[in-house]
This record gives C-alpha cells, sequence and structure tokens, in this order.
C-alpha cells in the first residue's frame, strides 16, 4: 500500500483522539468512584444497579417500619406489665381482704387501694405512643377509655392496624382495649364490684375475686406474650432486613463502584501508550525528503 | 533529409514537458493538505519516428524518435473506493446521529442517579410506608404530599424534554433536507462548469475534486449512487430517484403532517407526536421521498420511530397503545383482553417510543391510584377525592388529557389540604365490625385506620404496567431498553467509523499527495529538465562549429 503524508497524520490524529477518549474515561470513573454512569455503559449491570436501589430503599423503610413497630409493641408491652402488676397487687389484696378476720377499717384500707389501682389502670388503658392511643383501634385520637357512673367505657373499635415490613408482609400492631384485646374495662368492672364489697360489707364471700382476678391476669398474659412474639417477630425481621441491607450495599457496590487499584493502572497503562503515539507522531510525521534535499 | 535544427526541437519538447511535470508537481504540493484532492499526473508520451514520408528510414535504417509529449493531466483516483467510501460514510451518518440521540435521551431520564424517576417513585412510596405508620400526623401528610409533587414533576419534565427532542430531531430533518437542496445545486452547477471545461478535450481535475467533495458530505446525509455518461453528464440518486442529472436539479421539500387528513397529504405517525413534524417529499410532485440511509434516515429514525405494539389494555386507552391509527380505525378496548405481547422485531425504538412508555407509565400510575384513593376516606370523612390530575380544572377521570406524561399532577384537594389524603378504607372484616360508613357510620371515627394507604403500597407491585410487567420494573425495563439501544448504536458507529477510516485510508493511498513522492520526482524532473537544456547547448555547440569555424581555412 502507497503510504502517503496526509494518512501519517490522519492516523495519528486519530490514534491520538482515541487514547484521549480512553484517558477521559478512566479520569471519569476515578474521579467519579463509578464504573457505570449511563445506562449504556452496561445495560445489564444498571437494571441491576435500579433493582438494587429500589430494594435498598425498600429496606430502609421496612426498617424504619419494624422500629416503629417495635417501639409501638414496646409502649403496649410496658402497659400490659403494668397491668399485670395491678392484677398481682390486686390478687394479693384479694387474698387478704379473703380473710375473715379484717377489721373493717382494713377493709376500707384494702378498697382504697383498690380505688387507686383502679385509677391506674384507667391511666394505662389511656397508654399513648407518640400521641396515639395505643388501645383504642382506629380511634388513635381520642382517649381509649372513659370513666362514666362506676364504670370504664370502652370509646375505641375493633380497627386493626398493620404495618408494612416487607413487600406484601404486614402485621398487625395493635391490641384493642376492649373485647377480645386487653379488656381493660372487664378489669375496673372487677375492681368496682371488689372495692364496693369492700366498703358495703354486703358481700363477704371476696374468693370469687381471686377468681376473676385470675382471669382477667391469664388474659392479660396472653396479650403479653402476644405481644412479646411479635416483638420478637419485628426484630428478626428487622435484623435480617440490616444484613440484607448490608448485603444489597456491597452487591451495589460490586456492581457499579470501581476497583480503584485497577483504574489506577489502567490509567496509567493508557497514559503511556497516550505518551508513546505523542512521540511516535512527533517523530514520523516530521521528516520528509524535503528535510534531506539541498 | 532531416532538418538541422530537428534535434533543438526535440530538446525544446524535453525542456517543456519537464517543465509542465515540476508545474504539476508544485500543484500536488501545494494541494497536499487541499481536503477532496486527488493528485495529479502528467501522461507524457515519446513522439514517434515519424515515418509517413519514409525520412528517417533513409539513413542506414535508423529511426529516431521526435521527443517527447505531455497526453494529459490526469488524477489518480479510484472510483470504485469513492463508491464503498460513501457507502459506509451513509451508514456512519445514520449510526452517529442514533448514537448521539440515544446518549440525549439518556441523559434525559438521567439514571442511575440520586434524581431519575427510580429514587423520586422510591421517596414517593417511601413516604406513603411513613404515612401508614402514622395516618393523623401531618408532617407524614405534607411529605407524601411534596413527594407526589417531585414524581410528577419529574414525569413531566422527562416528557416535555422528549418532546423537545422530537422538535429538535424535526428541525434538523429540516435543515438536512436544506443541505442536500444545496448540494444538489452546488454539483449541478460544477456539472455544468466541468461539461464546459472538458468539451475542449481536457479533463477538469480540481473542478471534479471539489464535485467529489460534495457528492462525499452528501453521502453521509443520505443515501446516493451517481452515475456519469460518456459525454460526461452526470446524474447524482437519492433513494431511488433523480436528485441532479446534469445541470437539472429536482430539490427536495418538506410538508407538515397532521392529524387531519382533510386537506393535507400526509398523517401524523404517532398519537404521541408533536404537532410541527414533517414529511420529506419530492418538491415537484409532493411524493414522499424513501430515505435509505444516512444522517437524515437516523434523525426520522429517531423522530418516528415507535417500537412494540401490544393488544388493548383494560384502563388504558387505546390510542396509547396502538400507533399509526387514526381515530376512525380505532376499535373498542376489550375489558378482559389478556396482554400478549407482539414487539416488531423490526421496530426502531425511536423517542415516540419513548414518550409513549412514559404515557402509559402516567396514565398507569394515575388512574389506578386515583381508583384505590377514591375510595377512601380523608382525615375529615370525604371519599371520592382523586390524588392525581390531569391539571385541567375540572378533572374528570373519563376524559383525561392526553398525552398524560405533560399534565399530570397532584389533584387540586390534595394540593390544597393534605388532609385530603385518604387513608382510611373499611374492608369486610371493619364493616363486621360496624364500622361501614354507608351504613351511617362516621368515618371520621377511624382517625388511626391506614388500610387504604396499604392498598395504595400494593399497586407498586401488582399493578400491571404495559411491556414492563408492574410499576417497580418500569424504570428497569425502560432504562434497559434504553441502554441496550443505546449501547448498539454507540458500537455500530464505532465500527462504522473505523470502516469509513479504513475506506479513506484506501483513498488517500492512491489518491492522497506524498510529500517524497513528489520531491523525488521534483528531483528527476530537475535532472531530465536539466539533461533538455544540456542537450539544447551541445547541439548549439554542435551548429557554432558548423557555421562559424567551418569554411574558414586560409581566411
Amino acid at each position: 500500500m502507497r503510504v502517503t503524508n496526509g494518512m501519517l497524520i490522519t492516523n495519528m490524529m486519530r490514534d491520538y483522539a482515541r487514547n484521549m477518549r480512553n484517558l477521559e474515561k478512566l479520569q471519569g470513573q476515578l474521579s467519579s468512584g463509578k464504573r457505570i454512569l449511563k445506562p449504556s455503559d452496561d445495560p445489564v449491570a444498571v437494571s441491576k444497579s435500579l433493582k438494587l436501589r429500589a430494594d435498598l430503599a425498600y429496606n430502609q423503610q421496612y426498617v424504619s417500619n419494624a422500629d416503629n413497630a417495635i417501639s409501638w409493641l414496646e409502649a403496649t408491652e410496658s402497659a400490659l406489665k403494668d397491668l399485670g402488676d395491678v392484677l398481682h397487687r390486686a390478687r394479693e389484696l384479694a387474698v387478704q381482704g379473703s380473710n375473715g378476720a379484717l377489721a373493717p377499717e382494713d377493709r376500707m384500707a384494702i378498697a382504697d387501694e383498690i380505688e387507686q389501682l383502679q385509677k391506674h389502670i384507667v391511666q394505662v388503658g389511656n397508654a399513648t405512643y407518640a400521641g396515639r392511643y395505643i388501645f383504642a383501634g382506629y380511634r388513635t385520637d381520642q382517649p381509649a377509655f372513659v370513666e362514666q357512673n362506676g364504670q370504664l367505657i370502652y370509646q375505641g373499635d375493633g380497627g386493626k392496624i398493620a404495618f408494612e415490613i416487607g413487600v406484601g408482609n404486614r402485621i398487625e400492631v395493635n391490641v384493642l382495649g376492649g373485647d377480645g384485646g386487653a379488656e381493660i374495662d372487664k378489669i375496673y368492672d372487677v375492681f368496682e364490684r371488689f372495692k364496693n364489697d369492700l366498703r358495703s360489707g354486703a358481700n363477704t364471700n371476696l374468693d370469687s375475686y381471686i377468681g376473676e382476678i385470675d382471669q382477667r391476669m391469664t388474659q392479660i398474659l396472653s396479650q403479653r406474650s402476644a405481644v412479646g412474639a411479635k416483638v420478637n417477630r419485628f426484630e428478626l425481621i428487622r435484623a435480617r432486613l440490616k444484613e440484607e441491607e448490608i448485603n444489597f450495599t456491597n452487591l451495589l457496590s460490586q456492581n457499579e463502584d470501581v476497583d480503584i487499584a485497577e483504574v489506577i493502572v489502567r490509567l496509567k497503562e493508557a497514559e503511556n501508550v497516550y505518551r508513546a503515539s505523542l512521540a511516535a507522531g512527533a517523530r514520523i510525521i516530521m521528516p520528509t525528503l524535503v528535510d534531506f534535499l539541498r | 533529409m532531416r532538418s538541422t535544427f530537428y534535434g533543438l526541437e526535440i530538446a525544446r519538447k524535453g525542456l517543456h514537458v519537464n517543465q509542465a511535470n515540476l508545474e504539476v508537481t508544485a500543484h500536488n504540493i501545494a494541494n497536499a493538505n487541499t481536503k477532496g484532492y486527488s493528485r495529479q499526473q502528467v501522461i507524457q508520451k515519446a513522439i514517434e519516428p515519424g515515418t509517413g514520408l519514409g525520412l528517417f528510414t533513409t539513413y542506414g535504417g535508423y529511426a529516431v524518435g521526435g521527443g517527447v509529449d505531455i497526453q494529459q493531466v490526469r488524477q489518480i483516483r479510484d472510483a470504485y473506493l469513492d463508491m464503498q467510501y460513501r457507502k459506509e460514510s451513509t451508514a456512519l451518518g445514520e449510526w452517529e446521529v442514533r448514537r448521539d440521540m440515544l446518549a440525549y435521551i439518556e441523559a434525559i431520564f438521567n439514571e442511575p442517579s440520586e434524581s431519575g424517576i427510580n429514587t423520586v417513585l422510591n421517596e414517593f412510596f417511601n413516604a406513603l410506608q411513613a404515612l401508614s405508620l402514622n395516618p393523623e400526623d401531618p408532617t407524614t401528610r405534607a411529605t407524601v404530599q411534596q413527594k407526589a409533587l417531585a414524581l410528577t414533576e419529574n414525569i413531566r419534565n422527562v416528557y416535555v424534554k422528549l418532546e423537545e427532542l422530537q422538535r429538535e430531531a424535526n428541525q434538523a430533518i429540516i435543515s438536512y433536507v436544506n443541505d442536500i437542496n444545496s448540494f444538489a445545486r452546488e454539483i449541478a452547477a460544477l456539472n455544468e462548469q466541468i461539461f464546459k471545461f472538458e468539451s475542449t478535450g481536457r479533463p477538469a481535475n480540481d473542478l471534479r475534486d471539489q464535485r467529489n467533495l460534495i457528492v462525499d458530505n452528501l453521502s453521509k446525509i443520505v443515501q446516493v449512487s451517481v452515475y456519469e455518461d460518456a459525454s460526461g453528464r452526470f446524474r447524482v440518486d437519492i433513494a431511488g430517484q433523480t436528485l441532479v442529472s446534469h445541470t437539472k436539479v429536482y430539490e427536495l421539500d418538506v410538508i407538515p403532517r397532521s392529524s387531519s387528513i382533510n386537506g393535507m397529504p400526509y398523517p401524523k405517525n404517532n398519537h404521541v407526536d408533536v404537532d410541527e413534524l414533517v414529511e420529506v417529499v419530492w418538491k415537484d410532485t409532493d411524493e414522499r421521498v424513501n430515505i435509505t440511509g444516512g444522517t437524515l434516515k437516523g434523525f426520522i429514525d429517531m423522530r418516528d420511530g415507535i417500537g412494540g405494539k401490544e393488544q388493548p389494555l383494560p384502563g388504558v386507552p387505546e390510542e396509547l397503545l396502538e400507533p399509526g391509527m387514526s381515530s376512525g380505525q380505532m376499535g373498542t378496548s376489550s375489558a378482559n383482553a389478556q396482554f400478549q405481547p407482539a414487539p416488531n422485531q423490526n421496530a426502531e425504538y425511536g423517542i415516540p417510543y419513548y414518550m409513549r412508555m412514559w404515557n402509559l407509565f402516567a396514565h398507569t400510575l394515575m388512574i389506578t391510584f386515583n381508583e384505590i384513593h377514591s375510595q377512601g376516606y380523608t382525615l375529615d370523612g370525604k371519599t371520592g377525592v382523586y390524588f392525581f390530575s390531569d391539571g385541567s380544572a375540572n378533572f374528570d377521570p373519563a376524559s383525561v388529557r392526553q398525552p398524560i406524561a405533560k399534565f399530570i399532577t397532584i389533584s387540586d384537594e390534595i394540593r390544597n389540604d393534605w388532609n385530603n389524603i385518604a387513608a382510611i378504607y373499611f374492608d369486610e372484616e371493619d364493616k363486621l365490625n360496624g364500622m361501614d360508613p354507608q351504613n351511617g357510620f362516621d368515618p371520621t371515627q377511624a382517625k388511626g385506620n391506614n388500610k387504604n394507604i396499604l392498598r395504595l403500597l400494593d399497586l407498586r407491585h401488582k399493578t400491571y404496567v404495559p411491556e414492563c410487567d408492574n410499576m417497580d420494573n418500569f424504570t428497569k425495563a425502560l432504562i434497559s431498553t434504553l441502554g441496550v439501544a443505546s449501547r448498539q448504536a454507540a458500537h455500530m458507529a464505532d465500527n462504522q467509523e473505523i470502516l469509513v477510516n479504513e475506506m479513506d485510508k484506501r483513498r488517500q493511498s492512491v489518491s492522497g499527495v506524498s510529500l517524497d513522492e513528489e520531491m523525488a520526482n521534483m528531483v528527476r524532473f530537475q535532472h531530465a529538465y536539466n539533461a533538455s537544456a544540456r542537450i539544447l547547448t551541445a547541439i548549439d555547440e554542435m551548429l557554432e562549429v558548423l557555421i562559424n569555424r567551418m569554411g574558414v581555412v586560409g581566411r
């Protein structure tokens, strides 16, 4: 093939431009730390990246949901524990009260304590988490219970509130204060009757209250263990989500981040090629026969 | 008897021809860097001995030639390489446009990034998640409202940019049509000059170079074929029809496409197309030009290409699905139509494809979201509130303004009061518990109810978006389609560039000026010139002896 000066120059310019582009690309990778900057760099990896990013975003939200659920359930658990403690004390008092040898003053004192416990359970029944009444079903904006003529009226409803902690994975977090739930109104009712009997002295058979209190205690315990189990479940899920987050972050980094060492080596290599092409160009393009003819 | 001065004549011819050679060498060197220049060469020929009168045979049978003469100054060029170069150049022009346009679309979608659709969609759904944890909370409601605004803004922004890009492609088509016309006129003018010049019998080398260069430039815009007849009449064809025939030019023109056929010969190609698009036609006949390659084809494909079609879908207006149909042809969509993806493998995925996908996404998002949202109850107990709207004063879900991706926004109710986000919904269990607003239950009594939000969250995985499975996969599918197309275009453009470079190299190898070669020739011609001059002086000396020194004996 006949070689002309124009060819040499064109070739050199082309090689020079290509080497420059190479340098630019490597420099871009190095300065951004990313291997892929646009979909066409690696369509498969980009699609994977988008999925991982979405997964990560989900994950973070689900961790936050789980945290919220755990806090909500912990507030519930502590309220239920309070109720359990109250029932414990009431049972002790009932045992004490069923002892026929009690003086009327003692009965009055027991009744006073029961009244205090009764007030406490109203407070517990209207426990809130982040300003929301946890025992009120959907009616989280108003107290779950009000006292009326010696009765504790449940104002909540049967609404079950679920939090999402995975795609399509929803777990109910609230315990109802009334029927089928903690049944705090019934505890109040037991206490009310117990208190009145103590005060009036009408009913001397206070043994029956021990049974009723035990019954309430069983109910609270079963609610508590359900809540505990749920907390457990949320904690497990949260731990898994956290692990997944690390995995996803790793995968994402593997997928789109550059291997700095590799890129630097390649940059050095590209730089050498670039220098060589400049040097070769400078040597080849300069001399023609013109330079050697007098 | 031969003439006394014949030798002088031979020497003179030698001087003359070698001088001409030196001049052509100078011309070559001067044009070493001229684009499109082909090196020239003096074709010289020895003058044969004159035998007609038997003049030279009288000296013992020796025949002496008459020196040298110039036959022509020829340009060194290979028409086959020209053709090959132009063929590859046409393909390069086409792929370069695709590469650049697709890279632009990639920039519009801006993925992967912290501000692309993927991110705003994630953030919107995460805000909904946060709202599901605390549906009465005004701050989480405000977040949902703001994230929804960001989402719709992103959708509109991308769509408007796609429309702009389509308009730009259209503008490029118009300006390339102008370029073709002006190239055609230049070629016709050159044809006339060349024809006149060459009628004197000499080749118009430099004019031919100019013409070839214009044809080269033209070949990048559109596929060309050139023909030259025996008498030197030159013809240029594009799209199988004549553009330039010797001195006559058949110009191109553009005609705006219209959505209504009345009085307009060319309808819109796609429903998503912007209004100003034009059809490239032959000026004389208004007939469509069937562009087969080059930059122009690249722009037309990117501007018009729609890609695959699919079956009608429930809830999606047909004009979003069926490209290239006028309203009269549109059928009714069957509510239970089974989706059968039937992508046209040969279809070009141009700007309208991405516009259409964007519309499908926006439309599906709006319709499905609104449907669920309007079934829920607001904090104030209202129901039937739409979350998204098309931005018109009286939003009517039955007749949504299209293209929706250009108009989608949050509804006025949501914009004015975030309490209107309908988080509350009563399912069958709730109704059994006596919570049924249709039976007089007051929904404001259930402010902690988050069931409608949970139902809205389901949409992300369960809503079917045509061609993309569900909303969650939409961006992935779209971006990977785009990435693959863009990558392929970049590869094709790169390969084509290598081919064009190779053809260019081969052409330069034949036609390019080599300074070394010219210098060697210069030395050659210089010496030949000197030698011819020396012959002249030798004959001169001979004649000097003959004329001045002879017959002087005894003087």
